[in-house]
Formats: structure tokens, C-alpha cells, sequence
């Protein structure tokens, strides 16, 4: 049994849905193995190029084998020339025959896909032609954002056909659950697509930590060595007069504050309020007074060379993307699924003992 | 009454001074020198290891040499030395200690280590602690000067604490050179024990001290300073100047203190409720504290000015209209009289007008018989030295003419060179005398003010009926539960119902059918509001339309909210619209809080539209409100006129607004969760109608209880 995870855009949830019908599923007995034919996301291990998202569910699902043998392509900058150069590559028999080895008849195999069903064409490795080859069945994750996710899922259904086995949604905001459930299930029903629930918007998965953030700002840790793990949900820019920064530092819980290294106030109004991590731009490091305080309150400060918007930049593109790498956010991301997603469902369906399956 | 501050502080029966040196240039002899300087009549120990003599006084050791009991210590040693000192001494029967030395908080690091064992040490000696990092204190009646400043003010009435140090130093060097005197001087430093309030508190009931005056630069207890305020200007006068009342100034302010500095608004309000009159400056802040110290308070506000000149009496008499002070009438018979012996060229009126050529004895002549006058509360005597002019001797009749009068009396002798003698009669006589005439009548303003202040009814918090708190609460925790920190339209509407506000009617349309049927339903006029939690600002994006009375209007309204909200918001979540029925035949207000750092929930109160936007038209007060207080709050506005009768029908229903107020203070401190409030607009309806809230908005924060 193969079951494919397809999405409709990027960073919608496959690798959690992965993690979560593995650990789920496997709790009630069934063996469950991962695939990812085409990874897109190349890392160095031991030498060997591998998908960052691929090794670390095999890591957390405890997968035997190389890893090679969970994501047998890993795209290169060569494999991308080659493709370009007309070179003969191969690729498909790699997975099928990665495919083979993976699972064993009474197993369930997971197969991660691209970004949507069209990565991959460019390779040979056009999604849609693979899951025919492969005969799996598709679970479609889809972030939910109204009528546009409607297209993608309709265009989907109709190149799937009875392949797909339904739609599960994800970072579903709370005011969004009543038009789901009033509206949206009964108008896929009608289609004949099968919704298999829907995870609510978490602040926890939607956070980064200040380790991660610290790498990517290239910033230096003035104070809260200790406390890098904490997670940061959203981030303000503190470029007012401090009423103003009070008011909207109010608004956000665990956020980290961008703001010039020269500004005490502003610092000041941060750690007066929910502040995770105080980020201080131009080079400048906080005054004694500050770093005291920050120190008492346990907020880590960060310094970085550029100015503000460099930051703000940085810090938009980090939290648009977010993966599920820490323990913190596993154990919550495994929870949200089984409380608000039809698992034993999917299973049915995708054992075909289901009668509600087209 | 216990107060935080023990009376060994100021009146210690004997002292040791740890630290103290024998080099001058060192701060540790400056202290031990006034201190012996000053006269001080008890047992001083000097203490330090290199031993020997300090100025004739053999030195000790060590601590343990110092003969017990030990009621005050001066360290001028330190940190490590300064916690350790205090541990000993506290062996030795001492109940306080001034620690003059720095590189604690201040230099940050280390530092602020050594202040929190400080406070840690003075916690569980129960020893109180002045200081770090200041100046030390003056008790000019106890003759007891442990500072390192450069001499000891004259003896007075003015008590004086201060935030910074240096500023200490300044104003003393300035006391002592215009002779003006002082009770006490405190110099606060960085207060890791002892604070601005109980410095106020002590100083209440100090028999020594006629007036209290301060510098802060901010106050880390609002709601303490709030309240010990209250108390303590209902039995004297406290004037305060408050640094950092600018963005720029507060920016300085807290990276100077550490602290965050709250709103100048917050400080505003709660010095106002507080009873404080608020000094701009430090020139203004001595000037009050001048006519207080000197002064009885006025038992009116009718002021009379006696002038030789018509140009400053015109001054002054421009300067007190500004202020709200009456000029007295001078009763007719009284009038006569004067008429009879003043020259034809002078006015018997107010400013009464004794012209150049007025001697000594027509001032003397003048003040005789205004000392009678019933119906003058205070004296403003003007004099310009011109060629006939005795500045001495009209400054002596001034203070023998009004000895006693029980009127409140103030000069003002303008020029320098010639009027210097003058003026030093009349501050040895008691008069407080000023360069400018102006200054004297803001002086006077003042009194009159505090005398206001101190008739007031004291303030309490207001009980409200009909408060569903657990209903409130409940909302509140699901919220926070959920991780949210602002609250939307509906839940923001359920807390302020449980709190007793009434909303219009309403329903969420998804479609523009939808609404036409609430429309019908409502069968009045309605508006109608685009919702969604990514739209803050509604009517920026075309959202709000109001006054919709016919089906169709309703159903266009509807496709035209969601389309401008559709182009202008690509990504926001559209739930649907609101339909409300319409509130006619009121005036928009707007109420909100905002919980200020060191003040608490800072209620606000103003007219909407442009009012609030364009005129910022609003007062501030700070929670909990008492009724007299809200009351103030709504005729404080310059745009209140518009309240007391609108569109020429019945006035607005001004109980309505206070009640109002009251709820939102109550809630406030009821939730200490809520960060910000808004209820914007709430309509008031005519006399007996009541207020209705539109829209409302809510921060909340997790706190801990």
C-alpha cells in the first residue's frame, strides 16, 4: 500500500502529516515506512548528498538503511546541468527500484512529493505520471487560503482522478473552522472529494528558535547563551516613540523585537512586555542597564552588523518556511493531527475497505 | 502611624562612618568633615583600616572596634565592603544606613549583582537603606549634614528630595548662596531600598517641613506613589519636577536609569488625582516652593496689586487672568479713603497705581488700609526703582504693614543694582520677592491651587452594579488560552456587555442576502461593517458604511464593503459583514485604557471624529477613578460645551459617560490582563438615555495574579 503526500503549495504540512500518520498509524500496529523520490533540499552527511527533510524523518521514524535508500534522488547542481544537457539520467528506474526495497507487501509505504504536482517534470519525474507507475493512492495537504485553495485541489482532483483519496487542511485559522465546516466540506463532498480534517493554525509550529535565527542573521549573542532553544513565534520592528512601541508590543506574544542598538527606550518597552529575544541592529550592543535587565528577565540578546531591514528581511523569509526539526514542535504538530484529522479514515480509504471511496 | 523610613535616618543618635578618610580629596572626608561641620551632637565614628586621626577624631580599625548601639551608618566604601559593613553594623543596633558609594546598578555588570545583594541585605536586616550611588542626606533642624556637598543650607521649611545627585549639588550651592532655607535634603540615588514615596510619606508628618519638593526622573511604583500622594498633599504641599516629559527626554531618561519611562501623560494624570503640583522647571519649582515656605496659603483667590509703575502691574494683571485668579475688588469706603490721600495721577482701582513718585510712606499709607480690606486674599506688591523710590524702606513698610494680616503676600522688585538691599529685607522679613511679576503670580497660582487640593473630598473607587465578572473573565482566559493576545469585535463586545455596556443589535452577514434580511429584520436604518481578524483599521479599506435604510442601499453597501476589502487586503479572511442597527440622535465619544508601566490602567476620555484625530481633545486619568473624578474627566475637554446641549435639544447624558468611565476603570483593574482598551465610538444619547458602545478593540497579556 502506497500512499502519497502531495501538496498544493510549498511549506503546507507534508512532512508533518508524514511524521504524524507514521507515528499514528504505527502505534496501531501497522509498519510504516518512508520514501521521498525527489528531494529537493540537498545536505552533505558522511560524505554523501541527501535530502535534509528525507534523513530527518528517517532519523525520527527510526527508517533502516542508507540515506540514499529514503530519498534516491537528491537534486544537485549537476543533476540540474545534466537535465539541462539532454544527458540520459536514469532517474525513474533509481526510485522505483528504491521503491521496491522500501516496503514490503502488507506495509505501508509513505512517499513524500514535491512542492505540487508539477516539480519534478523537468527531471522526467513529472508527479502525476509517478504515482500511476508507482500505484499509489494521494492524501492532498493543502494550506487553506479560501477560493484559491479551491482551484489548486479541483485542478488536482481532476489529474488524480481515483488515485486521490481526499484532502486534509492545514494552518487553519479559528475564524476560518465555521465556513470550513458550513461550507467548504459539503462543496467538496458535492465533488466528490473527501475532506479528512483540518489542523488548526499553531503558534507553536509557526515559531523558529533563536538558535536558528541567530544563524541566519550571522548574529552575535551578547547575552542568553543558555536560552538559544526558546521559540520565537513573530518578530516586531521597534522604529517608533515608545507609546506607540508599547502598544504594539502589547499585541504580540513571544515575539523577538528588531530594533537599533542605540535605542533604549525601545528596548526597554520590549522586555516590558511578552518579548522572546531582542535583536539590536547597526552593530551597536546593549548598555550594561539593558543587558542586566535582559539577563534577569532571561531574553537573549542578539547584535547583528546590518541595519533593520536587513533583519526584518531575514526574519520574513525565516518564518514564511517553516520545518519541524524541534522535539517541542513533533510532539505538538503529532497531537494537532490526531485530534483534528480522520487517520484511521485515511487508513480505510487507503486499504479499500472504505465505502465512502470513489 | 509606621512608616517605611525609621527616624534614625534623620535623627540618629549616633553615627559610623565606614569608609571615612583622612586625604580631603576623598568623598569618605568630605562626609565625615560636614558631619562635624554641621555640628552634629552625638557620638560620630570614624572607621578605617588605616586607623590614625581624621581631623583631630582618632579613627577605628575596624567595625567591630565601633562601641554599640549604632543607630546610622555612612558608607563610603566599596560594594563588596558596603554589603559586608551593613551585616556588622546591623549587629550593633542600626536601623539605617546612607550608601554614598557607587559602582553599583549604575555601571551595570557587576554592579547590578551588588545591588541586588544590597537590597537582599537590607531586606533581611530590616536595616533601610538611602542610595546607592547619591549624595547623602541633610537634616539642617537635627544639624546633621551626611553628604559630601560643598556646605549646609540655612535652617527653613523646604524639605527636598531628588532623583540625581548632581542636581542636589547644584540647587544646595544655589540655596546657600540666596540664602534660602532648607528642612531636609535628600538625595535618593539609585533606590535600591528606599524610594520617592517614602521619602513623601516620612516627610508628611515631618514637623520641620512646611512644603516638599522633588526632582524625579521616573517613579517605579506608580500605584504606591498614587496613593501615599494622596495622603501626603492633603497635609502639605508637594511640588514636583518631573524630567523627561519629551520623547527625546524620556530616551535620555531611560537609558540613564534603566527604567522604562511611562507615558507623560500617565505622570500628568496621576500627578493631578494625586494632589502634585507639577513644576516645569527647577526656576519654577523654587519659585513655588519660595511662596509656600514663606506664606500662609490664600483663603480666596481675590488678588490686589500694588504697583508704582502701570506697565508691570498690567503684567501681572495679564499673568493672573491667564491663571484663573480673580483681582479683588476693593470695597467702596475703603476706596475713598485711599482716593482722599493718593495724588490725582493715581488709580485707586486693581492694579492699584501708587505712581513714580511714591515714597515708602505712601506704600506704608496704601497697605494700611488694604490690610483691612475684607475682600483681598493676596497682596502682590510691585516696585520699579525710579528717581523718587525708597526700595529699603518701602520693602520694610511692606513687611510691617502686612505682619499678620493673615493675607497671603508676595513682591516683586524689579531691577538689579538698587533694589539688591530691598530684596534682602524682604526675605528676612518673610516675603517671598521675585525678579519678575510674573513669576510671583504663577507662585501664587499655585497656592491657590494646592489650597483646592487640600479641600478636596478624598478620593474613593467607585462601586459598580450589575457586573457579571466571571462572564468577563471567563472570555479573557479562552482567549489567552488560545494564545491570543487581541481580542476581536465579539469577544471585546461579551466582556464590556458582563460589564454592563448595551450594544445595538447586530448579525454577521456572509452574504449580501444575509444582510438584506437582518436588514429587514432590524426594519430601521443600519450600518454595516466589514469582518475579519486581518483588517485592523476598517475604514481605511472602505469597510464601515453607515445610515443604510432601503434594501438595496444594504445589498450594494454589502458588495462594495467586501470588494474594497477584497482589492485592498488580498490576503485577509473575509467572515462576512456585520449589519448594526444604527444609533441615531447621539454624539460620539470615545473611551479607552491603556495600562501604563509604572501608573497602571490610564483611562482616556474624548469627543470623536476630530476631536480625538485632529485637535487631540482628550484628558487622561489614571484607575481606580472615583466618581468626582470621572466627572472631571468629561468637563476637562475644551469640546465639553458641545456635551451640555447639542442640536438644540436635550444636553447629552453626561451620568451616562461618567458611569461609563467608571466601568472601564473598574474592569481594569479587575483584569490587570488587559493591556488596552477601546471603545471607539460609544454614542451618548440626550439626558436619561444613556450611552451606547459601537465597536470596541482589547489587548490582553498573560500576568501573574
Amino acid at each position: 500500500m502506497r500512499l502519497y503526500i502531495a501538496s498544493t503549495s510549498e511549506y503546507a504540512g507534508k512532512t508533518l502529516f508524514a511524521l504524524a500518520l507514521a507515528r499514528l498509524w504505527g502505534a496501531s500496529g501497522v509498519v510504516v515506512r518512508y520514501l521521498k523520490p525527489l528531494g529537493k533540499i540537498p545536505v552533505v552527511e558522511d560524505g554523501k548528498v541527501v535530502d535534509e527533510d528525507a534523513s530527518f524523518l528517517a532519523r525520527e521514524l527510526g527508517l533502516p538503511g542508507p540515506p540514499e535508500s529514503v530519498c534516491p534522488v537528491v537534486i544537485t547542481q549537476d543533476l540540474v546541468v545534466a537535465a539541462y544537457r539532454g544527458e540520459r539520467l536514469g532517474l525513474k528506474d533509481r526510485i522505483r527500484s528504491a521503491v521496491g526495497n522500501a516496503a514490503s507487501p502488507g506495509e505501508v509505504l509513505l512517499l513524500g512529493g514535491t512542492a505540487n504536482l508539477r516539480d519534478g517534470i523537468f527531471l522526467g519525474l513529472s508527479p502525476l505520471d509517478l504515482i500511476d507507475d508507482l500505484d499509489c493512492r494521494v492524501l492532498l495537504v493543502d494550506r487553506f487560503s479560501g477560493e484559491r485553495s479551491m482551484d489548486q485541489i479541483l485542478w488536482a482532483a481532476g489529474g488524480l482522478g481515483g488515485r486521490l483519496l481526499g484532502v486534509a487542511f492545514n494552518r487553519v485559522r479559528s475564524s476560518q473552522f465555521p465556513f470550513l465546516r458550513e461550507t467548504v466540506t459539503p462543496f467538496l463532498a458535492g465533488k466528490g472529494i473527501r475532506v479528512f480534517g483540518a489542523v488548526p493554525s499553531d503558534s507553536v509550529l509557526e515559531s523558529v528558535s533563536i538558535r536558528t535565527l541567530a544563524e541566519n542573521l550571522s548574529a552575535e549573542t551578547a547575552s542568553g547563551e543558555d536560552r538559544l532553544d526558546t521559540m520565537i513565534e513573530r518578530f516586531c520592528v521597534g522604529a517608533m516613540d515608545v507609546d506607540g512601541a508599547l502598544r504594539e508590543f502589547r499585541r504580540v506574544p513571544r515575539k523577538a523585537v528588531v530594533t537599533g542598538g542605540h535605542r533604549a527606550d525601545i528596548q526597554l518597552a520590549a522586555l516590558e512586555t511578552d518579548t522572546r529575544c531582542l535583536v539590536l541592529t547597526g552593530g551597536v550592543g546593549p548598555n550594561e542597564r539593558i543587558l542586566s535587565l535582559a539577563r534577569e528577565k532571561g531574553v537573549p540578546v542578539l547584535v547583528v552588523q546590518e541595519d533593520t531591514l536587513f533583519a526584518i528581511e531575514r526574519f520574513e523569509e525565516l518564518l514564511g518556511r517553516i520545518r519541524i526539526r524541534e522535539p517541542e514542535k513533533i510532539s505538538r504538530g503529532v497531537a494537532l493531527v490526531r485530534t483534528n484529522v480522520d487517520v484511521q479514515g485515511i487508513l480505510s480509504a487507503l486499504r479499500g475497505d472504505d465505502s465512502s471511496r470513489r | 502611624m509606621i512608616f517605611v523610613i525609621p527616624d534614625e535616618l534623620f535623627h540618629p543618635k549616633s553615627i559610623a562612618v565606614v569608609g571615612a578618610s583622612r586625604r580631603p580629596e576623598k568623598v569618605g572626608h568630605g562626609v565625615f568633615a560636614n558631619l562635624l561641620r554641621a555640628g552634629f551632637p552625638g557620638p560620630i565614628h570614624a572607621v578605617n583600616p588605616r586607623g590614625g586621626e581624621i581631623l583631630g577624631r582618632p579613627v577605628l580599625p575596624s567595625i567591630a572596634e565601633v562601641p554599640a548601639p549604632v543607630d546610622l551608618g555612612v558608607f563610603v566604601v566599596p560594594p563588596p565592603d558596603v554589603i559586608d559593613g551593613i551585616l556588622r553594623l546591623a549587629e550593633k543596633g542600626m536601623k539605617a544606613a546612607i550608601v554614598i558609594s557607587a559602582g553599583f546598578k549604575e555601571v551595570g555588570g557587576e554592579g547590578t549583582d551588588w545591588e541586588k545583594a544590597l537590597s537582599e541585605v537590607a531586606k533581611k536586616t530590616a536595616v533601610r537603606v538611602l542610595g546607592p550611588n547619591c549624595l547623602g542626606l541633610i537634616d539642617t533642624h537635627a544639624r546633621l549634614n551626611a553628604s559630601f556637598a560643598a556646605g549646609t543650607p540655612p535652617a527653613g521649611a523646604i524639605a527636598f528630595f531628588s532623583q540625581s545627585g548632581a542636581l542636589c549639588t547644584a540647587i544646595l550651592d544655589w540655596a546657600i548662596g540666596e540664602g534660602v532655607g532648607f528642612s531636609k535634603f535628600v538625595s535618593l540615588g539609585n533606590q535600591a531600598d528606599l524610594s520617592e514615596s517614602d521619602v513623601m510619606e516620612y516627610l508628611a508628618d515631618d514637623a520641620d517641613t512646611r512644603v516638599i519638593m522633588g526632582y524625579v526622573e521616573s517613579i517605579n511604583d506608580g500605584i504606591r506613589f498614587l496613593r501615599i500622594a494622596r495622603e501626603v498633599t492633603a497635609k502639605k504641599p508637594v511640588i514636583l519636577v518631573k524630567a523627561g516629559t519629551t520623547a527625546t527626554g524620556a530616551r535620555a531618561a531611560s537609558s540613564h536609569t534603566g527604567s522604562l519611562a511611562g507615558s507623560d501623560r500617565a505622570y500628568a494624570a496621576a500627578f493631578r488625582q494625586g494632589g502634585i503640583l507639577r513644576a516645569e522647571t527647577v526656576e519654577d519649582l523654587f519659585d513655588v516652593a519660595l511662596g509656600f515656605s514663606m506664606q500662609p496659603i490664600p483663603p480666596g483667590d481675590r488678588l490686589l496689586i500694588l504697583t508704582n509703575a502701570g506697565g508691570p502691574g498690567i503684567l501681572a494683571a495679564d499673568t493672573a487672568e491667564t491663571l484663573g485668579i480673580r483681582l479683588a475688588e476693593i470695597p467702596p469706603d475703603l476706596r475713598s479713603s485711599l482716593s482722599r490721600k493718593l495724588p490725582p495721577t493715581a488709580s485707586a482701582g486693581n492694579p492699584l497705581d501708587l505712581v513714580g513718585d511714591a515714597r515708602a510712606d505712601r506704600y506704608r499709607f496704601a497697605l494700611s488700609v488694604i490690610r483691612e480690606a475684607p475682600t483681598i486674599d493676596s497682596v502682590l506688591v510691585l516696585l520699579t526703582p525710579q528717581a523718587m523710590t525708597e526700595p529699603e524702606a518701602t520693602a520694610r513698610s511692606v513687611v510691617e504693614s502686612l505682619a499678620g494680616s493673615g493675607k497671603t503676600v508676595f513682591a516683586s522688585f524689579l531691577g538689579e543694582t538698587s533694589v539688591v538691599g530691598a530684596r534682602r529685607i524682604l526675605s528676612s522679613g518673610g516675603i517671598p520677592q521675585y525678579p519678575v511679576p510674573e513669576r510671583a503670580v504663577r507662585s501664587l497660582s499655585a497656592m491657590i491651587r494646592y489650597r483646592r487640593i487640600r479641600e478636596r473630598v478624598p478620593a474613593r473607587a467607585e462601586e459598580m452594579p450589575g457586573i457579571r465578572r466571571e462572564e468577563a473573565a471567563s472570555a479573557i482566559r479562552a482567549a489567552l488560552a488560545a494564545g491570543r493576545k487581541t481580542l476581536g469585535e465579539e469577544e471585546s463586545r461579551g466582556i464590556l456587555s458582563a460589564y454592563g455596556f448595551l450594544f445595538p443589535r447586530h448579525v454577521l452577514a456572509r452574504t449580501s442576502a444575509e444582510a438584506v434580511r437582518a436588514f429587514g429584520e432590524m426594519g430601521r436604518s443600519v450600518a454595516m461593517k466589514i469582518v475579519s481578524p486581518d483588517i485592523l483599521h476598517k475604514t481605511d479599506v472602505g469597510g464601515v458604511r453607515l445610515n443604510l435604510s432601503d434594501a438595496d442601499a444594504v445589498a450594494q453597501a454589502f458588495v462594495e464593503i467586501t470588494s474594497s476589502a477584497r482589492r485592498m487586503v488580498s490576503s485577509a479572511w473575509i467572515e462576512g459583514v456585520s449589519v448594526q442597527e444604527m444609533v441615531t440622535g447621539g454624539r460620539e465619544l470615545i473611551i479607552g485604557m491603556n495600562r501604563d508601566p509604572q501608573f497602571g490602567p490610564l483611562l482616556m476620555f474624548g469627543l470623536g471624529g476630530i476631536y480625538v484625530e485632529v485637535l487631540k481633545d482628550v484628558s487622561f486619568r489614571v484607575a481606580p477613578l472615583s466618581r468626582p473624578e470621572a466627572v472631571e474627566m468629561v468637563r476637562e475637554i475644551r469640546s465639553y460645551p458641545l456635551l451640555a446641549s447639542f442640536r438644540g435639544s436635550a444636553p447629552a447624558d453626561e451620568g451616562g459617560i461618567v458611569d461609563a468611565l467608571l466601568r472601564i476603570s473598574r474592569l481594569s483593574l479587575d483584569f490587570p490582563e488587559i493591556q488596552e482598551l477601546d471603545v471607539n465610538p460609544i454614542m451618548v444619547m440626550p439626558k436619561g438615555r444613556g450611552v451606547r458602545a459601537i465597536d470596541c478593540r482589547m489587548t490582553v497579556a498573560e500576568v501573574r495574579r
